[in-house]
Order: C-alpha cells, then sequence, then structure tokens
C-alpha cells in the first residue's frame, strides 16, 4: 500500500500521469497554426513516453537492423509479445495498488503441468481445460490478496512465498517431468489460424481491450487508480479498499494462469518450471519501461503492452543482429536504461 | 495484571529464543556448534546486503542491483588477483566499482528523479551482463591463498565470514543510532518536511544510502567468492530477493521510514537458519520450497501481529 | 559384463547389509531433476541402487537455475548431518572445491558424476563417473559435417549462460565441426527451457534465411526448437541433441531429428553407488578404484534404435 500521497503532492507527477500543459503552448499556437513549438513536442512526447520508445526503436531497427521490417518478422514479435502482455496487464495493475506479485511466474508454472495434466492424462475437453485453469487462477490470486489484505503481510513477502509454495506444489504434482504432444483439441485454443497470426494474438487483444475499458471507463478503474494514490485518502473517499486491494491479486493470478495455458499450447510442452522467476522480471520490466510505477498510482494496460512489445523489439533485434549472447543482457539493459532516461528527462520538461 | 515494559520487552525476547532452543534440539546436530557457526556463514552473504539494504528500504527506495553487483564486483578482483595484482589492490577495486555502481543509483535518483527500483533493476541488469562479459562466460577461480581463507578461514574458531558480518552489523548498527546521518536518513524515509525544516540536502543522503548498499553488495560478493573459491557469472541470482526478504522479516517497512540494522541481520539468520534446518531434516527438495514459502509467510505474519499488538498497547487500547 | 558385475555385487552387498547393522545414508547432490530427464535418471539409477542395497537415499537439489552457492551450503549442510556418503554432480568444478576440502577432512568418501571438478583436485574424490560433455558435443559437431556433406550453415541453441555442462558441449561441436565448411550461423542462449528456446530459434530463423542444420545442446529444449521450425515452415534442417532421453529417440524414429549424443545416465549411478557401498563397505580401498571411469557416449540415430530404446531414459 502507498503511503506516499503527500509526496507525491510535493514532487509532482510520476512518469506517464497527465498534467497541463505549460503556459507556453496557447501562446506558441496563437502565432500561427502551422508551427509547432519545441515545447509541446516534447510535452506531447511526455505524455506518451511508452508510445514514444516504442516508435523510436521501430524505426531505428527498420533503418538499421537487417531482416527487422519485414512482414514475417512482426508476426514473430507479435507471437512472442502475446503471452507477456496477458501476464503483463495483471502485474500493471497490481502495481497500480502499490503492491507486487512475485508469484506471478510461479503461477504460469503450475497452470503449465496442470493444464497438461488435465488435457493429456485426464483427457478432458478442451473448454474444460480453459475454464479449470482460469478457476485455478482466480483461486491463487484471491489467497495471495487475502494474505496481504487481512493478514497484513506486505505485498512483497505474500507473493514470494505463496510463489515458492506454487513452485514446491508444481514439481509434486509433475514429478519433475514435462508433459508433450498435447492434444489438438486443447492446442487450438491458442494455435489455431486466423488472418495469419495464431489464435493466442486475438485472445491476447481481446483481454487487452477488456481490461482497458475496466480500468479506465468504470469506477472500478477510478477506484483502482485512487488506492495506488494512498490508501487514507481513497478511504476517505470511500474506496472499498479490501475489494480492490483482494481483485487486483485475483485478477493477476487467473491472467497468469491464462498465461501459463497458452506457453504449454505454444511450446506443445507442459512443464513445471515455465515462467518462473524469470518470468516475473520480465513481466515487472516491461510494466516498468511502459511507464508503471512501484508506488501506485500511475499506469495502464497499453502503456504496459507498449512496454512489452518494446522489450520483444530489443531481443528479437539482438538476436537478428547474431550479438553475442554475452553480451545480450548488457545490451538490452543499456537501451532500457537510455530509454527510461529519456522518457524521465522528457516528462520532467512536460 | 500489569506488566513493567521492560520486563515485557524482556519476555517478548525470551520466547523466540526459547522456541529456538526447543524447535532446534528436535532437529538432529542443529544446535551444533560447527553447524550453527555454519549456518551464520551461510547467511553472512545476505546479512551484509541486508545491512545496506535497510537503509535503502528506510528512504523508501529499493536496491534491485544486488544479483549483478555480487557478480560483477568479486569477476573485477578475480580478474585483477589472477593477472597478478596484490589482493588489497584487486579487493579494493571490486568495492570500488561497487561503490560507483551504486553512486550511479543514487546519481538517476537524486538528479533525474528516476524512481529507485528502475535504476537499480537497470544497473543490475547491465553489471550482470558485464560479469558475463568479462570472461566470455566462464567462471575463474583458484585464487590467492589469502583469499581464500578469508572465505573459509577462522580466527580462535569463528569463521572469517561470521566476523565480517558482526562487523558490518555494527557498522550499519553505528551509522543508525550514533550518527546524525542515521537520523536523517530515518528522517527522510518518515518525514520528508522534518528534512526541509533543517535545511537537508535529500540528494546528499541519497548518494549515501545508494552507495552504501552497492559498497555492501561488493563486499558480499567478495565473501561469497572467497568461499567458494570461484567467481560464477551468475552467482548472484540466488541473493537477489532473499536481501530484501530478509529486511522485511526483520521488520523494515516497505513503505520507508522505519526499520533497524540488526534486525535485518535477524531476518538474514532466520532464512539461514530455515533453509539449514530443512537441509538437516533431510526434507525431499519439492517439500522444501513449499516450507520455506509458507514459513516466511507466517514468520511476517506473526512478528507484524505482536507489533501491532505491543503498539496497540502502549497507546493503552489494551 | 558390467551390468552382470553390478548386479552380483548388488547381491552380495544385500547379503553383507543385512550383517553390517545400521543402514548407510547416502546422499546425492545436483542441481536439479526439475524438467531434467537426464539429471532425474542418474538419480532414480542411484536411488535404486542404494535401496536395493538396504540403505538410505537422500535427494538434495540446488534448484533451478545458477544457485552454485546453495549447492555448498547444502554440502556443508550434509557434512554437519554425518552422512555417510555423497554422490555429487557439481553445478561448478571449482566453486565444490572448498567444501570438497571439509569432507575430507570429515572422512565422508565422495564420488563424482555428470561434471567434473576442476583438475587438480583428485585427492578429494574417489572417482570421477562420467561421459565428458565435451567429447559428447565433438562427435555431435563431426556427425553434423557428415550429415551436410562438410558444408553448410547451423545454428546453436545454448545452455543457460554460465552452465559449466552446456558451454562444454558447445565447445565440443564447435571442435567437431573446425576445419570443415560448415559454420555457425547464429547462436543464443535458449536457458534449458522450451519457451525461450523457441523464441531464440524463432528470431535466429528470421536472421538466417538459409539454415542447414542445428545443434540442441540438451533435448529438454527441443519441443520449443522443432515448435519454431515449424511455425516458420522450414523444413530438412538437420537437428542434433545431446542426452539421449525417450523423447529425443521417439523423435529420430519419427525423423524429426537426426540424432541424438546419448549419454548413460543410468550407468553413471549405478557404478557411483557400486563402488561407494564397496569403499564403506571396506572391501575395496579408494586409491584402487580408476580416477576416471568413462560411462560412455553414443550416437543414437535411424540406425540404432533398438539398442537405444534399452537405455534410453
Amino acid at each position: 500500500m502507498s503511503a506516499r500521497a503527500t509526496e507525491d503532492l510535493q514532487a509532482g507527477p510520476a512518469p506517464g500521469e497527465r498534467r497541463e500543459p505549460p503556459a507556453q503552448a496557447p501562446a506558441a499556437a496563437g502565432k500561427g497554426r502551422a508551427r509547432l513549438a519545441p515545447g509541446d513536442l516534447l510535452n506531447l512526447i511526455g505524455r506518451n513516453v511508452a508510445l514514444f520508445i516504442f516508435l523510436t526503436l521501430v524505426i531505428l531497427a527498420s533503418l538499421f537492423v537487417n531482416n527487422f521490417a519485414a512482414l514475417d518478422n512482426a508476426v514473430v514479435i507479435l507471437k512472442q509479445s502475446a503471452i507477456p502482455a496477458i501476464a503483463v496487464i495483471g502485474m500493471t495493475m497490481v502495481l497500480m495498488t502499490g503492491g507486487i506479485d512475485l508469484s506471478l511466474g510461479y503461477v504460469v508454472g503450475l497452470a503449465s503441468i496442470v493444464s497438461g495434466i488435465m488435457a493429456n492424462t485426464w483427457l478432458w475437453p478442451a473448454p474444460a481445460v480453459l475454464a479449470a485453469i482460469l478457476a485455478l487462477g482466480l483461486a491463487l490470486g484471491l489467497c495471495n490478496g487475502l494474505i496481504t489484505q487481512f493478514m497484513r503481510v506486505p505485498a512483497f513477502i505474500a507473493t514470494l512465498g505463496t510463489g515458492y509454495v506454487l513452485y514446491g506444489l508444481a514439481q509434486i504434482v509433475s514429478q519433475g517431468s514435462i508433459i508433450n504432444r498435447l492434444p489438438k483439441d486443447f492446442l487450438a485454443i491458442g494455435r489455431t489460424p486466423m488472418f495469419g497470426l495464431p489464435s493466442a494474438v486475438f485472445l491476447a487483444l481481446g483481454v487487452a481491450v477488456a481490461f482497458h475499458l475496466l480500468i479506465s471507463r468504470t469506477i472500478y478503474g477510478r477506484q483502482l487508480k485512487a488506492f495506488g494514490f494512498g490508501a487514507r485518502t481513497a478511504a476517505l473517499s470511500g474506496v472499498p479498499g479490501a475489494r480492490i486491494n483482494v481483485s487486483v491479486y485475483a485478477f493477476c493470478a487467473t491472467l497468469a494462469a491464462l498465461s501459463g495455458l497458452l506457453f504449454t499450447i505454444r511450446v506443445n510442452a507442459a512443464q513445471p518450471n515455465m515462467g518462473g522467476g524469470v518470468f516475473t522480471f520480465e513481466v515487472v520490466t516491461a510494466a516498468i519501461v511502459g511507464g508503471t510505477s512501484l508506488f501506485g498510482g500511475v499506469g495502464s494496460v497499453a502503456n504496459s503492452i507498449l512496454g512489452v512489445l518494446s522489450i520483444k523489439i530489443i531481443e528479437n533485434c539482438i538476436n537478428l543482429l547474431g550479438v553475442s549472447y554475452h553480451l545480450y543482457l548488457a545490451v538490452q539493459g543499456a537501451i532500457i536504461l537510455v530509454a527510461i532516461i529519456f522518457g524521465n528527462l522528457t516528462n520532467r520538461r512536460a | 495484571m500489569t506488566i513493567a515494559p521492560a520486563a515485557r520487552r524482556g519476555l517478548a525476547l525470551l520466547i523466540p529464543v526459547a522456541a529456538f532452543l526447543v524447535l532446534g534440539s528436535r532437529v538432529p546436530h542443529f544446535l551444533d556448534l560447527s553447524n550453527l557457526l555454519n549456518v551464520v556463514r551461510q547467511s553472512s552473504i545476505i546479512g551484509i546486503c541486508a545491512v545496506g539494504m535497510t537503509f535503502v528500504i528506510i528512504i523508501q527506495g529499493i536496491d534491485l542491483s544486488l544479483g549483478g553487483l555480487l557478480a560483477f564486483c568479486p569477476m573485477i578482483s578475480g580478474m585483477l588477483m589472477l593477472a597478478g595484482v596484490n589482493l588489497p589492490a584487486s579487493m579494493a577495486a571490486g568495492m570500488l566499482a561497487g561503490t560507483a555502481m551504486g553512486l550511479f543509483n543514487g546519481l538517476m535518483v537524486s538528479k533525474l528523479t528516476v524512481p529507485a527500483f528502475i535504476t537499480t533493476l537497470v544497473v543490475g541488469q547491465i553489471s550482470q551482463g558485464l560479469a558475463l562479459i568479462i570472461n566470455g562466460g566462464s567462471s575463474i577461480g583458484a585464487f590467492p591463498e589469502g583469499f581464500v581463507f578469508i572465505g573459509n578461514g577462522a580466527l580462535g574458531g569463528v569463521p572469517l565470514s561470521d566476523l565480517l558480518l558482526l562487523v558490518f552489523l555494527a557498522l550499519g548498527f553505528f551509522i543508525q543510532r550514533f550518527t546524525p546521518l542515521g537520523n536523517h536518513i530515518l528522517a527522510l524515509g518518515g518525514n520528508e518536511t522534518v528534512l526541509r525544516q533543517e535545511g537537508l540536502s535529500a540528494a546528499r543522503l541519497q548518494f549515501f544510502v545508494f552507495g552504501f548498499s552497492g559498497f555492501c553488495a561488493a563486499v558480499s560478493g567478495l565473501l561469497l567468492s572467497a568461499q567458494l573459491d570461484t567467481v560464477h557469472p551468475t552467482q548472484g541470482d540466488a541473493y537477489q530477493l532473499d536481501a530484501i526478504a530478509a529486511c522485511i522479516i526483520g521488520g523494515v517497512d516497505l513503505a520507508g521510514g522505519r526499520g533497524s540494522v540488526p534486525m535485518a541481520v535477524l531476518g538474514a539468520l532466520i532464512i539461514g537458519c530455515l533453509r539449514n534446518v530443512l537441509n538437516l531434516l533431510g526434507i525431499h527438495p519439492f517439500m522444501q520450497n513449499v516450507f520455506i514459502g509458507s514459513a516466511i509467510i507466517v514468520i511476517v505474519y506473526l512478528s507484524g501481529a505482536i507489533r501491532r499488538h505491543s503498539e496497540l498497547a502502549t497507546r493503552g487500547a489494551l | 559384463m558390467k551390468r552382470l558385475l553390478a548386479v552380483a555385487l548388488g547381491l552380495g552387498l544385500c547379503s553383507t547389509a543385512a550383517f553390517a547393522g545400521a543402514p548407510y545414508t547416502i546422499a546425492f547432490s545436483l542441481k536439479t531433476v526439475t524438467n531434467d530427464d537426464f539429471q532425474k535418471a542418474i538419480a532414480t539409477s542411484i536411488q535404486q541402487a542404494v535401496e536395493k542395497a538396504g540403505d538410505k537415499f537422500l535427494l538434495v537439489t540446488a534448484g533451478e537455475e545458477t544457485g552454485v552457492s546453495i549447492q555448498v551450503n547444502q554440502l556443508e549442510d550434509l557434512i554437519a548431518k554425518k552422512v555417510d556418503a555423497i554422490v555429487l554432480n557439481p553445478m561448478d568444478g571449482k566453486a565444490v572445491v572448498p567444501v570438497l576440502k571439509k569432507a575430507q577432512a570429515a572422512k565422508i568418501p565422495v564420488i563424482v558424476v555428470d561434471s567434473s571438478v576442476e583438475k587438480g583436485n583428485e585427492d578429494l574424490y574417489i572417482s570421477y563417473v562420467g561421459t565428458d560433455n565435451f567429447n559428447a558435443g565433438k562427435v555431435a559437431g563431426q556427425r553434423m559435417v557428415k550429415e551436410l556433406g562438410g558444408q553448410g550453415g547451423v545454428l546453436i541453441v545454448r545452455g543457460a549462460n554460465g552452465s559449466v555442462a552446456g558451454d562444454q558441449r558447445v565447445d565440443g561441436f564447435k571442435a567437431g565441426i573446425q576445419g570443415s565448411g560448415v559454420q555457425v550461423v547464429g547462436e543464443q542462449p535458449g536457458n534449458w527451457t522450451n519457451s525461450v528456446a523457441m523464441q531464440v530459434t524463432e528470431n535466429m530463423l528470421q536472421a538466417n534465411k538459409k539454415v542447414d542444420g542445428l545443434f540442441s545442446a540438451s533435448d529438454v529444449m527441443l519441443d520449443g526448437t522443432l515448435q519454431a521450425i515449424g511455425d516458420a515452415d522450414r523444413t530438412g534442417i538437420k537437428i542434433l541433441s545431446v542426452d539421449g532421453s525417450k523423447k529425443a529417440v521417439d523423435l529420430v524414429e519419427q525423423g524429426a531429428i537426426v540424432g541424438t549424443m546419448a549419454q548413460f545416465p543410468a550407468k553413471m549411478g549405478a557404478i557411483a553407488v557400486e563402488n561407494l557401498l564397496a569403499v564403506l563397505d571396506g572391501k575395496k580401498a579408494a586409491n584402487s578404484i580408476p580416477k576416471v571411469i568413462d560411462s560412455g557416449t553414443m550416437v543414437y540415430d535411424k540406425t540404432n534404435l533398438a539398442e537405444a530404446r534399452k537405455w534410453a531414459f
């Protein structure tokens, strides 16, 4: 929970937040419609940092990286981004409340092996597996939410703890093995070709649109942001804190479980160590590149997804350029650093 | 029946100690002196990191660069040692590298207002990447006797690692309790207006806190490599979250403004004991994860509940 | 022949164990058995051999990623626990040296399997039972040259960054193709997981429109790799892998891959336990056992599927 309400009032807008344009803009506009003052441009960038980073990467990559600007490469990137995009939506919501879900990667793993067992060993029909996995995620998320809200254990520890437990469970359930060659109807959930892309991409799109609307157009969404800015102030305005807090973890784990299911379909293998801590880290990084604040109150589904795309583009370019696998981490880190510094600089101007 | 506050505090300490001894005696070999010294030695890595992390969390920051620095700093020292540079200079170089990275974090936070989690996340990733690049992804080892002795030797029967942990514990405690710096750090974390009233600079504090955390990570990494007589390029992965968890278990508040170094070190020791007990009991690796996860939740819940209870008590609500 | 010997020794030991008194506790310390059929096979064979002799088996795994120090801590705890013997698959051959010295001081016999301990420390363990990961890679490389007729471009899907076994296999592969017209056109870490292996393979295929062969550092990454190749509609890529698992043998049979470098994890485990028990029972002097015992490497391809099925795990 964020106790930074007073800090925020003094410190100014966090990255990605809306702010009134500086006074100079109208004056400049008055000089002649055709001209854009520099202030305007920086302001525009500052308000859409994630989009700007994404577009810059696309442009630079298209110009300088062989094989990047090709339709089939774009398809590859979309396929690679679809699943993390689903996961980042849930994580963004949790981050917006000032919390974090470190169990995300482990929910993915458990969902993976469980879906494999349901589809292959118990021979359940695909719709049943889908429903069951979503229910599993919901249950796990509620646990996280309840531990955080009612046992008053900080989200960091609560989700780290449940993460460990889930990882152990996944290993026990699978006995360390993986399940291959899953049934066709099960694979069809994510692999049905539609307009040249696998259905998983459109699933991701649907989920993204649904949650974007939820957060930007409903009372729930407004309450979510208010809760993130400061629990006390939110409570004073009548925001049902407990419900919000628990609900975001529920959503996050449900979406994580869906990711696990789709990962399993994508690689046609159900394994207990799918996702894991590395995946959690990747999702959090994407949310951060997308401008979400770890302290709460700031974030958007669209921006976080742009964050995912940006990271996948960087990874794609690194592979396309044949950059040595040892340089990989350092190079990716450097690019993200530059992007973030730039984002911060422009945001301060705006 | 009213109990005097001093006696209340004494009781509060007695209970966990008693629990420790009782539970410990049920685990074969746990209370052996050699095992306990081992546990402290194994916890020393997280413990030293936790000392630095405590200050960072108190000022409402977080340091996610530990994992990378735990590999990068000893990698630098290691390469120098193998190239024939003398021990003190090599180690100093590694510590300098860590402190420099930490100061960079401080710079980003104070001058560019980049949130701590972003800059430390990225610095961590870059450090990790550099650790891989420096030796092409392979580990280096077979260091001079003196270095290995630091990690594995003992003075008067007490492993040097334990002594080093003690030194850092004392250092951190001293800074926190007996220097104005410590007070200002607490102020920055809890009540920024006080800071402004006194005309102090938040930036300088941020520089110190992150630089010190980087320094602790460097020392910790050097100690780890001394223990292993190796620098493995990804040796820091396992410690990243544990250091933060240690602080939280030790009661450092993630929201800032409250926490103490000794308690954070205690948190590290608790994690070390947990792992040790599970190993001594021969618990199956799959089940170990289940136990560790549940245990840390229960521990934090109980300590939080006890603290809230005692807060209510001191306010006379009970 | 060796199998018969092992069984005979096992039976012999069973009878002596009945008179020997308290059962031994023998621990196996390694990285992980999760999603690693190879390590699992070693563990299973050790467990079976130990329990058959009437002794107690303890499995100690360090966990998923590169918890090198975690393995060291676990070994220290095993010493504190006073186990009778340790079978060790070190995550890093140098990092375990200090703790092996402690085990030696505590008079706990150690046998090393699969990955080796740094040269120069032979006195710290009884024997190393394994196959050279480097050699396995080299044989795969030489086979690749044959498959491609001496010319072509290959991709390499490596293991996780910093993994000693993975690095050795890839280095061996490169040594195997050296001097021929076969070139490495792409090389990225698959991190031993299917999802990452799939992503890097997809990207590498994007970068290289003409790929003739692919080497995977382990069977565990084949699913993802094959999916990527299938999705990209690329055919005719000759694939070689390492491990010798059932899954890979099935793939060889289906013609999806050319072959997999088998190592014999079951043999490794059996030989290790056989020797440990002999030493513990005083039947063999520790220094009478050869320092290096090669448990064998072999290419499983379409020509020897029957043999493969016998040993595949």
